[in-house]
């Protein structure tokens, strides 16, 4: 479905993105991992033609980009990181007008519209002015309209970025209900939880560079899949075990207080980078 | 009809802008200030054929249009482009270029329409200044298509909203008092005067005051017309390489 060979972005002298390969398959909830300058909204822009690359392939359902440009961006639904609706305006009157940018026909566009306001519940809210709305219904807003005029592929660019923790989970809900064989999802995210509990595969960044390439769980099998965490004057120490046994065995010979937990991908982050994903 | 969907997004925006009061009265306050300054205190001492509130009316309001086709067009591109970032619901749509600027100019031709009737209205509610000939209707209709086609272009090219009040200073702001349009060009020092007939406001204002469609006049449209292809194309040219 998206196909990105040896993508480069550079601005100035710095590269934002440095020689990314990747390949999404149609369906798959995809994640791109990493702090905060990674490069992952830069891929995203990249993605969807608002930022033009350096060097590399990029196509999209089997069209190259730039050339297909028109073709791909009728396939393509994006939620970016920042709101960006027109504030002045109603919820219906953003979804109008952004079904008449993507050439929806009149009835079906009306149509779609009551259909996605219920989807997203904001029914109620339809003829409220976006400035009105609260953090969480923009986003839900600016979901719908992404959805509109039924993508084969969505961006989520952070998502849910901002919003506290029970509109997150909603969201995240909302994304799974979206993710059929037909709409391929990629989102990027610092959030270690959303991509655990969202994504099927994921790729973790640092400075431009695909780092790793796996599903959370294989990830964390790779590393180890339980922690054993201690403190000395140093700071926080991890060892990571392939069982629970090793690791209860492990923690049994360290004469201080110890914890075995889970690994998950934040771990498997700093094990890669030596640094946290909020960093 | 990609262009009537971005046409129709720039004037709801517009429509509920219209509707606080506080901006339709920032949009002409200016042009208001001049026509009510420079029409009580120079009314009965210019000497123009026609005398001169009637000048001074339709100079005002080729300011007027000026500034609302420019400006407000500029501001709302870049803006939305750099601040706001709704722009990008538009770069994101499958409409071509020329389509994204045709939209955009359209609802800066409406700016300029609308407040520059506005202000010729009020010089006629408020002074004897005759009626609008098909010369400044088409003066009117061309010169917001010029400037708000400029008004793209510089929205498109600018790094910065603020940039923008950069090109008033070095442009706008030297057009609107050199442009002929509060008192006759042959009161100025020859160079100044031979520079501002060529300048957009100095042929929009040839073409407002015209009475009949003569060589001046055609040349005034025809001069509007060529330099809104260019702005135009400029503008498109810079969409399609639209990058951030």
């Amino acid at each position: 479905m998206i196909q990105i060979r040896n993508l480069i972005k550079k601005f100035g002298e710095r590269f934002a993105v440095d020689g990314i390969s990747l390949h999404i398959k149609q369906g798959e909830i995809f994640g791109l991992l990493g702090p905060n300058g990674a490069g992952k909204t830069t891929m995203i822009r990249m993605l969807t033609m608002l930022t033009r690359p350096t060097a590399g392939m990029l196509s999209i359902n089997g069209w190259q980009l730039p050339q297909d440009e028109q073709k791909v961006k009728q396939i393509l639904g994006i939620v970016p990181q920042h709101f960006n609706l027109d504030a002045d305006l109603t919820a219906r009157e953003n979804l109008e007008l952004h079904g008449r940018l993507q050439h929806i026909p009149g009835e079906k566009r009306t149509k779609r519209i009551l259909e996605l306001l219920e989807y997203v519940e904001l029914s109620e809210r339809a003829d409220d002015k976006v400035q009105n709305l609260s953090g969480g219904m923009k986003r839900r807003l600016m979901i719908a309209r992404a959805l509109l005029h039924e993508p084969q592929v969505l961006f989520l660019d952070e998502p849910t970025v901002g919003l506290d923790p029970q509109v997150r989970r909603r969201l995240w809900d909302l994304i799974r209900r979206m993710a059929t064989d037909k709409l391929t999802v990629m989102l990027t995210t610092h959030y270690i939880e959303e991509a655990e509990f969202l994504c099927g595969r994921v790729a973790i960044l640092e400075k431009g560079k695909l780092i790793a390439l796996n599903s959370p769980a294989e990830l964390c099998q790779r590393l180890g899949v339980y922690v054993v965490e201690w403190n000395v004057d140093e700071g926080r120490q991890t060892k990571f075990f392939h069982s629970r046994e090793e690791a209860a065995a492990f923690a049994g010979t360290l004469t201080m207080t110890t914890t075995i937990r889970r690994s998950n991908l934040e771990d498997v982050f700093v094990e890669l980078t030596g640094r946290k994903v909020v960093d | 009809m990609g262009w009537y969907a971005v046409y129709r997004r720039e004037m709801l925006v517009l429509w509920k802008q219209i509707g606080r009061m506080g901006y339709v009265f920032s949009s002409i306050i200016f042009p208001f200030i001049y026509l009510f300054s420079f029409g009580l205190g120079l009314g009965d001492r210019v000497n123009v054929d026609g005398g001169y509130l009637p000048f001074l009316a339709k100079g005002i309001m080729g300011v007027t249009v000026m500034l609302n086709a420019f400006q407000q067009t500029a501001g709302s591109v870049s803006v939305g482009r750099l601040y706001f970032h709704d722009f990008r619901s538009v770069v994101l749509s499958p409409i071509a270029a020329w389509e994204v600027v045709l939209g955009l100019v359209l609802a800066g031709v409406m700016r300029g329409i609308i407040f520059g009737s506005l202000v010729f209205a009020i010089a006629w509610g408020a002074f004897d200044v005759g009626g609008l000939n098909s010369l400044a209707v088409a003066g009117l209709l061309l010169g917001s298509c010029c400037f708000a086609a400029l008004g793209v272009a510089v929205g498109m090219l600018v790094n910065n909203p603020t940039d923008v009040s950069m090109i008033n200073n070095f442009f706008i702001t030297p057009m609107t008092f050199f442009g002929g349009s509060f008192f006759p060009l042959q009161n100025l020092p020859h160079w100044i005067a031979v520079i501002a007939q060529l300048s957009p406001i100095g042929t929009l204002n040839t073409l407002l005051r015209s009475n009949v469609w003569d060589s001046g006049a055609m040349w005034a449209a025809g001069t509007l017309i060529v330099l809104t292809v260019c702005f135009f194309s400029w503008s498109a040219w810079l969409y399609s390489r639209y990058s951030e």
